[in-house]
């Protein structure tokens, strides 16, 4: 239905003005959705003209604006804290370990190199431990993968149960691992944790039906003397585990320079 | 509701069945309209008509400002009605009718009149 423009004919000059200051309240209402300010109103008088008419609409307009706006407030409030979330996932998968969730290769090198770089403020020192399973192939080929699965989460357990605050187990490669002792006060000290975690280990595995015994070739390369870098220590935890397996398995090996020679991982 | 007249009373409105099956809605003049006052209409109507879907016929000749909830309600309850006749004469009424059919898109048919017969003629075609 149109509207009549303009106002009555027959006002005189002081309901002009009159008019116009109402028109004026209203260009006000708009000027302040404008400024993003919706709870603004302008005022409709008692007549119904075609001001209040306008000044109604204005107002309705500016709750749909006032409503409009709430809404994409909440979407976007609503789509950043999921962001947030997926961004923090993301970062979290990207140094974790799938199967096990414990840390990966590229953390444990993170956590390592921060603590060789702290080797001289630090009156203790530590040890990196280098975890091989004895074996594990048998498992897998015997049982098939998903108790091979289980065995290695149920592994990763026992070595967050077996380890300190401020350590870090990490799994490596497929049955392999490595575990930061982040404060070591002897050797000692080391090769103790090392036996810990290998009897640990040792407990049989409850795999479906079946009960497994798997071993560990443990070795143990203490810091921070005759070490430069992170890679030389895992390098020496490496060559050290390797003459563990040598020997049998299921043992723990100190790393000593003159009787190993780190492999070229 | 006045069991003698048939008319619900509250303070912003009166409603009442008519015997050719059209509810009738009259809010008092110019009075602004909330939430809480769209909630007791629609509750009015249900208890005129039992839940039954049925016309209604409102005038808002001399209506105050409605606000967006209580526009909100009256779609929401678009089950209580078949069809809804707004009477409107003055800017104002008109804007407020224009802007319920083009914003809040009630889902009944709705339609403005300028006079109470015309709506009612209408209407009628609704009463089920």
């Amino acid at each position: 239905m149109p509207f009549p423009s303009g106002p009555p004919p027959d006002r005189d000059d002081g309901l002009a003005r009159s008019f116009e200051r109402r028109l004026e309240d209203v260009a006000n209402t708009i000027q302040e959705f404008a400024a993003l300010r919706f709870d603004a109103r302008a005022p409709i008088g008692p007549d119904g003209d075609i001001v209040d008419a306008v000044a109604a609409g204005v107002n309705f307009m500016g709750e749909e604006l006032e409503a409009s706006f709430s809404e994409i407030e909440r979407r976007i409030a609503d789509r950043t804290a999921k962001l947030t979330l997926a961004t923090q996932e993301l970062g979290r998968r990207a140094l974790h370990d799938e199967l096990t969730g414990l840390p990966n290769r590229a953390l444990f090198w993170e956590h390592l190199h921060h603590r060789v770089a702290l080797a001289d403020r630090r009156q203790t020192g530590f040890a990196v431990l280098f975890v091989d399973l004895d074996d594990f192939k048998a498992v897998n080929d015997t049982l098939g993968h998903a108790a091979g699965d289980r065995l290695l989460v149920d592994l990763a357990s026992r070595l967050r149960a077996a380890l300190r605050t401020g350590d870090t187990a990490a799994r490596v490669g497929g049955d392999e691992f490595v575990v930061l002792l982040d404060d070591v006060a002897t050797t000692e000290a080391a090769l103790v944790v090392a036996q810990r975690l290998s009897e640990a280990l040792r407990a049989p595995y409850e795999l479906g039906t079946e009960q497994r015994i798997v071993m560990a070739s443990v070795g143990v390369a203490v810091g921070p003397a005759g070490f430069r870098t992170a890679d030389e220590v895992v390098a020496a935890a490496d060559a050290a585990m390797y003459d563990a397996k040598r020997r049998g398995g299921g043992r723990s090996v100190l790393y000593n320079e003159d009787l190993h020679r780190p492999q070229g991982r | 509701m006045d069991h003698d007249s048939g008319v619900v009373a509250r303070p912003k409105f009166r409603i009442w069945l008519r015997p050719d099956g059209i509810v009738q809605l009259v809010w008092v003049p110019r009075v602004e309209m909330a939430l809480e006052d769209a909630v007791a209409a629609t509750e009015a109507m249900a208890e005129l008509t039992g839940g039954r879907r049925s016309p209604l016929l409102v005038d808002t000749r001399d209506i105050g400002p409605l606000d967006r909830s209580a526009r909100l309600e009256f779609v929401r309850r678009g089950d209580l009605v078949s069809a809804v006749a707004l009477i409107v004469d003055t800017p104002l009424s008109r804007m407020l009718g224009n802007f319920f059919l083009s914003v809040s898109k009630p889902m009944a048919p709705t339609r403005l009149f300028q006079d109470e017969a015309s709506a009612v003629a209408w209407l009628l075609e609704f009463v089920g």
